[in-house]
């Protein structure tokens, strides 16, 4: 189930977006490589899905540039992006509601040169990989909120990522529900040959999860490094505090 | 990944919303041939609305987005089929000011056909670059103006269309059975085409826009191939609107129309091809019903009459309380479910 292409990074480089008079990141610079599991964390308002949004050609940048390896990616639309090999997920999940589960995955090869049956009986491997395969005809707007997140996380993966952007995958998990979550995951790097960034709040499942950690505050980076070194950072610290007394 | 051919019951599954409804409309129309007269062209009228309101369906029910300007594919079919297949001898008396490649010539009312729904085709493709980027009361307005403009033209360009009054002498081919094989070929391809990956594709950008560009759908170009399919097989409903009735005429394809055929969509439910089936069938049962008030009922030596309009007013009323009680329309935008007893029989697992 390997990505067909060889993109081996995905990044920002000085970024600055900016809404009304407001920068929502500052020249932000972040690199995300193939074969790691990124944590991008941050107090809320951060800007860590504004730089998601960015990463997947929904939000025009002010400045700075978007890179795949050596090439700009700077004001490619979303669906060129996701044909490049950038999947991403949404924090509100956003599945076709109306459509089946199956369906909602099926509509993940929409971009790929895959036939119409074909599409079907990919989609329910990665149904039955991501352990749904009994409620691939359940109308997705019905499904348990846990169960919608994986449809979401499904979804994504038939696009055949190369890198893929995870917005809050643990929100509304239960805690005893985050083990399963965090081995997901990391079988996504290793069995789907894709670099994956996690924006969460769950400290749990990025410390224990991710090779490495991009802090941002007030849309400017603040600390990168391995888990450990990022928790003792002061700044890091200070940040979240900050957060904590507002 | 290797091909796999399906089993029985995927493929009964696979068809089965197609072959309800076709089983259900044949079953009609075979009880309406037997009927008298009026009401075979009733049920004729009726599935040359079918037509169009499956054709409508194939871009409003798919990808989510309302068009007010179907009508100008009608009136593109049908002025461009009677263009080609009005006799000569009719053409130099009722229409002398035709260009000559038009005026003395005469094709095969199929070849017309095709035609005509090529030039809609052609028609939506090029408008539908720029509307098709407007979404909601913007493509609602969008692609009103264009009926508008459509029928400004054809009504103003007295020598292609005889203006205001009808252009006469289409050759009447249309009767219950060619408007059934039109409309069972046009449920066709709006069922293929709904099932087909870009049909999909379009179906997920109705449901959420965002996510389907998320996953590599371009809404834009899905909504333009989907609009052409969509004009070409609404165009179709012109041509035989024309053809049934032996004229064509610009206010037959304005207003009034829109507003008929988007009620059966919108009271069926646009969501699925079985609203689309199941609206028009039903509205235009309610439609005779009050057609036949109005003109009177006889009760002993009392005629009993209801003022004109009860059909308008029916509809509108009809409209407004779908939308107010059940706005996914009567089949909530589902098609037909296949029934358990028929997969007890055929040995299938139940789901």
């Amino acid at each position: 189930m390997t990505a067909a292409n060889a993109l081996a990074t995905l990044g920002t480089d000085g970024v600055t977006v900016r809404f009304g008079g407001l920068a929502a990141l500052e020249d932000l610079t972040l690199e995300l490589a193939r074969d790691e599991i990124l944590g991008l964390i941050g107090p809320n308002g951060a800007g860590k899905s504004t730089l998601i949004n960015v990463l997947s050609g929904f939000q025009p940048v002010a400045a700075g540039r978007v890179y795949a390896d050596s090439r700009t990616l700077t004001g490619r639309r979303p669906h060129e992006l996701s044909h490049l090999g950038i999947a991403r997920t949404f924090q509100a999940v956003r599945l076709f509601a109306g459509l089946s589960v199956l369906e909602n995955v099926a509509a993940g090869f929409s971009g790929r040169p895959v036939a119409r049956r074909a599409a079907r009986t990919r989609a329910l491997e990665i149904l039955d990989w991501i352990g749904l395969g009994a409620k691939a005809q359940a109308i997705a707007g019905t499904l348990p909120y846990g169960d919608e997140r994986r449809v979401g996380i499904a979804r994504a993966l038939a696009t055949g990522p190369a890198f893929l952007l995870l917005d809050e995958p643990a929100a509304g998990t239960n805690e005893e529900d985050i083990p399963s979550l965090m081995s997901m995951i990391a079988r996504i790097r290793d069995e789907f040959d894709c670099g994956v960034l996690v924006v969460e709040h769950n400290m749990g499942l990025i410390m224990g999860l991710c090779s490495r950690v991009h802090v941002i505050d007030h849309g400017r980076t603040i600390a990168i490094g391995s888990p450990r070194a990022v928790q003792d950072d002061p700044e890091v610290r200070q940040a979240y505090l900050g957060e904590d007394e507002a | 990944m290797q091909a796999r051919l399906p089993s029985l019951e995927e493929a009964v599954r696979g068809v089965w919303p197609l072959l309800s409804l076709a089983v259900i409309l044949v079953v009609l129309v075979a009880l309406c041939s037997l009927g008298p007269v009026v009401l075979q062209r009733v049920a004729t009228d009726a599935l040359i609305k079918l037509v169009m309101v499956v054709g409508l369906y194939v871009f409003v029910g798919n990808s989510g987005v309302l068009s007010f300007g179907h009508a100008s594919f009608m009136m593109l079919g049908g002025y461009g089929a009677a263009w080609l297949d009005v006799p000569v001898r009719y053409k130099s008396i009722l229409m002398d000011e035709l260009p000559a490649f038009l005026g003395k010539a005469e094709f095969h009312p199929g070849l017309a056909a095709l035609a005509a729904m090529g030039w809609a085709g052609a028609f939506a493709f090029l408008i539908g670059i720029p509307l098709m980027r407007l979404s909601g009361i913007g493509a609602a307005i969008g692609t009103f103006s264009w009926l508008t403009i459509v029928f400004v033209v054809h009504a103003g360009w007295e020598e292609m269309t005889g203006g205001t009054s009808s252009f006469n002498g289409l050759p009447i081919y249309v009767d219950l059975w060619v408007a059934l094989i039109a409309a069972l070929f046009v449920m066709l391809v709006a069922y293929v085409f709904q099932t087909s990956k870009l049909g999909l594709a379009l179906r997920a950008s109705r449901e959420d826009e965002a996510a389907a560009r998320a996953i590599g759908v371009n809404v834009w170009r899905a909504r333009i191939a989907s609009f052409v399919v969509s004009a070409m097989l609404v165009a179709l409903g012109g041509v035989l609107q024309g053809h049934f009735l032996g004229t064509v005429n610009v206010t037959q394809f304005y207003i009034g129309i829109t507003f008929i055929t988007i009620a059966m969509l919108v009271i069926g439910g646009t969501g699925s091809l079985a609203g689309a089936v199941i609206g028009t069938v039903v509205v235009s049962v309610i439609a005779e019903l009050l057609r036949q008030l109005e003109n009177g009922v006889d009760i002993g030596a009392l005629t009993l009459a209801a003022p004109a309009g009860l059909r308008e007013l029916g509809l509108a009323g009809a409209m407004m309380l779908i939308l107010i009680f059940r706005p996914a329309g009567l089949t909530g935008g589902r098609e037909l479910p296949f029934p358990a007893f028929l997969g007890a029989a055929l040995g299938l697992r139940p789901r």
